[in-house]
């Protein structure tokens, strides 16, 4: 499982530093998946980078919190734990399938790398075993294949299988459907919704799509400028949101709207990292906003299983 | 009847090596008349990116006739290539690729002026500045450079320059796929207004349903190059009839599939790929 | 190490901000050090560099036991060292700049026209310029001196021979990663014909690679010329040049080491400068490192 607690990430730029993210803090347990949903610049996928430890000197370090997989402690450990740990107990699955594999060799050699710990003999019924697993057929064929003879959804399968090799028991998948056809996308969501249950995977999906986040996941966590607005049960957050920045982002969204009649759009865009405003994030764009959102950062509310950081709320 | 836009029986193949061949576009029709938005809705490899290259006459088709206000294009004076070069511009899907990093914006929004020629750089900038407050941002951004602007603030300066020939068409492929919700949700309503005041018209290339439903009267649905559905966006996409269109919507609305639904979608998309 | 890695093309922002506003002076100080000598050098020179002077040879420069008289010492035929490369100066100058232009202006017109145009031109041109690439130019250097004798032209020749297929073949890449951009797309769908694009688009965006090639090709340039001169057909002696001494003054590494150190040095800050300024130059053209407010 994985527990994330108050991480503060700092990038540098030249004699400065700016941060990345403030005090966040969710968990994700085993067999659950959560969404983290945010746009460009709200530091969900600095969350991610900093989970596998992939933010280091010079274009950034973790300066606060804890990162718990399993129980231990990412932040402090050696780096070669750390190789350790990002082989066998972390799977990623990244955005591009496309660029993820190296064009120069077969796929099933690619996955043969990301299982050492296998005896040599034994790889490649492995392999074909995972490649089958994922809805890839004639998986002994197949994984001497070269990248370019699959299509995106294949690719995104394989790289899945090279995610899956280690036998991992978190799963990061970075906006894992963005970039494939929207029909293969319905097939790789129910991949990953089968895989989250069959392997107990705690799975942390990064998204900035809500309608992916609801049909996959059991709890969201909504960031906005590098901090977390709010977070709990997906259902609940969806169709009752608290903070103004959730609610803005359902009603934005084209769905469920009436043919070429204007959408709720949020005035203005979100704010960069050198530019961050005192106090709430989002003040600046919030048509709830009083005076103390732009002078403090809002306290964080617990309300029942949910969590979220406004001063002005709205109403349920 | 006289369409502003129309193809007939457009057919595009690409040779392969080996003497293969790949069928892009076969025989399609199309029409689209003024203020209005037609969508086209395609996913990889559906022919919707050869149907703007070959309006937008950066390749020739392999047969089939483009016409323009009833003439065709083959049959163009030099005066009408002039004036269908003015007439049908272009918004494409990559803000990041598609502004010259090395000029400022009100460079960059009135190439076509200066490729005319005749046009003096205070009355191209003055222009630029016009056009730069019709898509919504501000005098100061046209001696910015590309670099200094989000993607969402890209695509508005790609549509002021779509606007600066005073079109009759813009061919827009996939405005908003590379953009995020909330950004895309105000380049949508940007287009509506622009099309409210202005009276153009959108050839709106996407493959996502919700953009069809918020923004296209009419819709066309393409698959490995043919039109397998077209009508109005009502019809369309309330009754469909065709098993892709349908997959399409279904997907798009992310509801869950029953098992013999989801193997019939494979069946379609693994043709597609 | 392949030109290739020399000119990837990394954007540090934050250390380009600093760099810009941080004028490089070290290579501005060495280059119109190098510029004004290679201008006025014959007539600051404190004595006529081709004199000789047999019974003031091979005295060291003053801070290796010489004196006053003759600051950087003497060669062999007690030719004052510091006039020789002061006149020295101009004529490697003159190479640098000489072949560094024009082989320049040949190879990005050829990678230019085969990178945007493609097809069977570029089949040709690409043909050409492996070719030369092949070829071994000091032996044509030969054979045109043999024919036509020495002189600086035929340096800057032969060096320009050598050395255009380098920039053909590397800003060809740039030429075709560039035209695949769409805003070069987009100029063709606004009636911009290929002239156009070349000019606008596709030029001002290999200026980089092109300033990275061009600052290196500036040391190769003296340097090649200095081994022509080794061969004999470089600067006819008795005129100096920086690649002369350099060859010259070999023989004498053990007696007379100032002979082929001192060129040695001049040599080096020049190529280290314009690295330096060269650098500094591509950041500065650099929108992203630059606002426009």
């Amino acid at each position: 499982m994985l527990d994330v607690q108050g991480l503060e990430v700092d990038y540098f730029s030249g004699t400065s530093s700016v941060r990345a993210t403030r005090g966040v803090s969710f968990n994700v347990a085993a067999g659950t998946a959560t969404a983290l949903v945010g746009e460009s610049g709200s530091g969900k996928s600095t969350v991610a980078m900093a989970i596998m430890r992939m933010i280091r000197p010079p274009t950034g370090d973790v300066v606060g919190g804890r990162i718990l997989i399993d129980g231990t402690d990412v932040l402090s450990i050696s780096d070669r734990e750390m190789r350790e740990v990002l082989r066998n107990r972390i799977g990623f699955v990244p955005q591009d399938p496309t660029t993820a594999l190296d064009p120069l060799f077969p796929v099933g050699s690619q996955i043969a790398e990301a299982m050492p710990s296998v005896a040599r003999g034994e790889r490649t019924a492995k392999i074909v075993d995972l490649l089958s697993s994922l809805g890839i057929g004639d998986a002994d064929g197949r994984m001497r294949a070269y990248p370019h003879e699959f299509s995106g959804g294949m690719c995104q399968r394989v790289a899945i299988a090279i995610a899956l090799a280690g036998n991992p028991s978190v799963l990061i998948a970075d906006e894992p459907t963005t970039a494939l056809d929207v029909t293969t996308q319905v097939g790789i969501l129910r991949l990953l919704d089968e895989l989250r249950r069959e392997r107990q995977l705690a799975t942390l999906l990064i998204t900035h799509n809500v309608h992916v986040a609801r049909l996959l996941c059991q709890h969201v966590i909504v960031m906005y400028g590098g901090v977390v607005v709010e977070s709990g049960p997906v259902s609940e957050i969806m169709e009752d949101p608290r903070h103004p920045y959730t609610r803005a982002l359902m009603d934005s969204s084209a769905q469920g709207r009436r043919p070429r009649e204007p959408l709720h759009t949020i005035a203005g865009q979100p704010p960069t990292l050198g530019d961050m405003p005192i106090g709430c994030p989002f003040a600046p764009r919030c048509e709830r906003a009083h005076e103390v959102c732009r002078a403090e950062m809002p306290d964080t509310t617990v309300q029942g299983a949910r969590i979220f950081s406004c001063w002005n709320p709205e109403a349920s | 009847m006289i369409h502003m836009l129309e193809t007939r029986k457009l057919t595009k193949t690409y040779r392969l090596r080996r003497g293969a061949e790949v069928q892009a576009l076969s025989a399609l029709d199309l029409m689209l008349d003024a203020g209005e938005t037609l969508g086209v809705v395609g996913e990889s490899g559906s022919g919707k990116t050869t149907l703007s290259r070959l309006l937008l006459g950066i390749e020739a088709p392999t047969s089939g006739q483009v016409l323009f206000r009833g003439t065709e294009r083959t049959q163009f004076e030099k005066a009408d290539h002039d004036s269908y070069i003015n007439a049908v511009s272009a918004v494409f899907q990559n803000p990041y690729s598609s502004l010259n990093p090395r000029r400022r914006l009100w460079d960059i929004i009135t190439e076509r002026q200066a490729i005319q020629g005749g046009v003096p750089r205070q009355a191209r900038r003055a222009r630029a500045v016009d056009l730069l407050q019709l898509v919504g941002l501000r005098a100061e951004f046209a001696d910015r450079f590309p670099h200094e602007l989000s993607g969402g603030q890209r695509q508005r300066v790609a549509i002021a320059r779509a606007l600066s020939q005073d079109p009759s068409v813009i061919v827009m492929d996939e405005p908003m796929s590379a953009l995020d919700v909330s950004v895309s949700a105000q380049i949508s309503n940007l287009l509506l207004e622009l099309q409210a005041q202005l009276g153009v018209s959108y050839l709106f290339i996407t493959h996502d349903m919700h953009q069809v439903r918020h923004l296209c009267h009419r819709v066309m649905v393409l698959l490995k190059g043919e039109c397998v559905e077209r009508g109005t966006t009502e019809t369309v996409l309330g009754s469909p009839r065709h098993p892709y269109t349908r997959g399409l919507i279904d997907a798009s609305e992310l509801r869950s599939l029953d098992a013999s639904e989801l193997r019939s979608l494979d069946v379609v998309s693994s043709t597609t790929q | 190490m392949a030109l290739v890695d020399l000119v990837s093309l990394r954007r540090p922002r934050a250390r380009a901000r600093r760099s810009v506003d941080r004028l490089p002076w070290f290579g501005i100080v060495v280059l119109s050090t190098f510029v004004l000598a290679g201008v006025f050098g014959p007539w600051m020179a404190p004595y006529p560099p081709n004199k000789i002077n047999l019974g003031q040879s091979l005295l060291p420069p003053f801070f290796a036991g010489g004196n006053a008289e003759h600051l950087l010492g003497t060669d062999q035929l007690g030719r004052d060292v510091l006039s020789r490369l002061l006149s020295g100066a101009q004529v490697s100058l003159l190479v640098a700049v000489g072949a560094v232009m024009l082989a320049g202006v040949l190879g990005t017109s050829v990678a230019l026209v085969a990178g945007y145009l493609g097809g069977r031109l570029d089949t040709i041109l690409t043909r050409i310029t492996d070719a030369s690439m092949a070829f071994p130019v000091l032996l044509l250097g030969i054979v045109i001196v043999a024919l036509y004798g020495t002189g600086i032209s035929v340096v800057i020749l032969v060096i320009v021979l050598g050395a255009w297929p380098q920039y053909a073949r590397v800003l060809r890449s740039e030429v075709i990663r560039v035209r695949g951009q769409a805003y070069v797309t987009m100029a063709t769908v606004l009636g911009g014909g290929a002239r156009w694009s070349m000019l606008r688009h596709v030029l001002p965006n290999i200026v980089p690679t092109f300033l990275v090639l061009a600052t290196l090709q500036v040391g190769l340039s003296i340097v090649a010329e200095g081994s022509m001169s080794f061969l004999g057909i470089g600067v006819p002696l008795p005129d100096a040049s920086w690649g002369n001494m350099l060859a010259d003054g070999r023989a004498f590494m053990r007696t007379a080491w100032w002979l082929a150190v001192l060129p040695g040095v001049a040599l080096s800050l020049t190529v280290v400068a314009a690295n330096v300024v060269g650098d500094w130059l591509r950041h500065f053209l650099d929108p992203s490192t630059r606002t426009g407010r």
